[in-house]
């Protein structure tokens, strides 16, 4: 691997952690989700420190070229993240359809509630009235 | 016995007063509820005019998460019998004293109202009774039962399975997987012979171009049910 590039994929790793990093720190990331991007990118800083490592895990795989190699690590990590992804979205689609579901319900209780307050209130302001209407008689 | 009626209902402000009185009239020992599945047309306003007992989700939930705000509304009043009742008119109020009493005498869990058992009234198109045979098939071959018309949305359920379905119930098209789901659970299905009007107005939750879709994903929650564990 060229030193430059080298160079250029370590500069774009670090400043991608420290942009995560800076996102968690100002609370607008959750850790849980930064994980595996963080651990990716480690990774990537590792194979561009050491360019050794990449031409041994291409022999392993039996991929001739070392770019070919990095392509294939680079989307199976990318793979790996997206499911995790689609996992996340689906348990989150999951409680917020139950959170709807409690909302409209509580929304009902409510309803009900209010019926009876003022259906109550009624009943009290019309004793009130037939008692003035009463008393006034009396005078 | 406590009985209720839970009616979706997504932008059906043209049926749904009449299904309403259709129920009044010939079932009025049934309670009932809509959920009103986020309407973007007149439904809510129609719902507080006519003052219906309505149950108004924020957002559009789909079909699945309608009905089981349905079931949880119903276990926490105290219901101990629960129907599935379209909001399209495409039910019919007559056959809920039927399908009751089918429930009764045949000591049933669930009992679906069929279209398919006496093949009268709306029969639905040629490609569509294909694929609900390919379904119906596909339930017997992994779970030993027949249902004749598994994508019926007519289904009377008891507390048991009440129970099951809030805590899991399919999110969209449900019916065919919910069927195999309760098989399996050793719930007691029977069907009962219905018929069933065509739609009113309005278009069915399911249109042509997503007809091949919607079977591939119910086959496959079919299969993948069919592996989970008791």
């Amino acid at each position: 691997m060229n030193f430059l590039t080298q160079i250029w994929i370590l500069i774009l790793s670090i400043s991608i952690i420290i942009y995560l990093f800076e996102k968690i720190r100002k609370q607008k990331y959750i850790v849980k989700f930064s994980m595996p991007w963080f651990f990716t990118f480690l990774i990537i800083i590792i194979l561009a420190i050491f360019p050794n490592l990449i031409d041994i895990i291409a022999m392993l795989l039996g991929i001739k070229e070392a770019t070919n190699a990095i392509f294939f690590i680079a989307i199976c990590m990318l793979v790996n993240n997206i499911i995790n992804l689609s996992f996340s979205m689906s348990e989150a689609k999951k409680q917020s359809i139950r959170m709807a579901q409690e909302i409209a319900l509580l929304k009902k209780d409510i309803f009900n509630i209010n019926e009876e307050i003022t259906g109550e209130f009624k009943l009290v302001q019309d004793i009130a009235v037939l008692y003035n209407e009463n008393s006034n008689k009396k005078i | 016995m406590k009985k209720i009626v839970i009616i979706p209902a997504y932008n059906e402000q043209n049926n749904l007063i009449g299904v309403i009185n259709d129920l009044k009239t010939n079932a009025p020992d049934f309670d009932y509820v809509i959920i009103n599945d986020g309407s973007t047309d007149d439904t809510i306003s129609l719902c507080s005019e006519n003052g219906c007992n309505v149950i108004n989700l924020s957002i559009n939930l789909g079909i699945g998460a309608s009905v089981q705000t349905g079931y949880i509304y119903a276990l926490e009043n105290g219901y101990d019998i629960a129907v599935q009742f379209d909001g399209d008119g495409q039910h019919e109020a007559k056959y809920l004293k039927k399908m009751y009493n089918e429930m009764i005498k045949t000591g049933s869990d669930m009992v679906i109202g069929s279209r398919y058992l006496t093949k009268n009234g709306f029969q639905s198109t040629a490609l569509r009774r294909m694929g609900i045979k390919i379904l119906s098939k596909l339930i017997k071959v992994l779970h030993k039962q027949e249902i004749k018309d598994v994508t019926s949305g007519l289904r009377m359920i008891n507390k048991r399975v009440m129970t099951a379905f809030v805590e899991y119930y399919p999110y969209d098209y449900p019916e065919p997987e919910t069927i195999a789901f309760c098989i399996r659970k050793k719930i007691k299905i029977t069907e009962v012979p219905v018929t069933m009007r065509a739609r009113r107005e309005g278009n069915s939750s399911i249109d042509s171009m997503q007809s091949i879709y919607y079977m591939l994903k119910v086959s496959f929650s079919i299969i993948v049910d069919y592996f989970k564990r008791l």
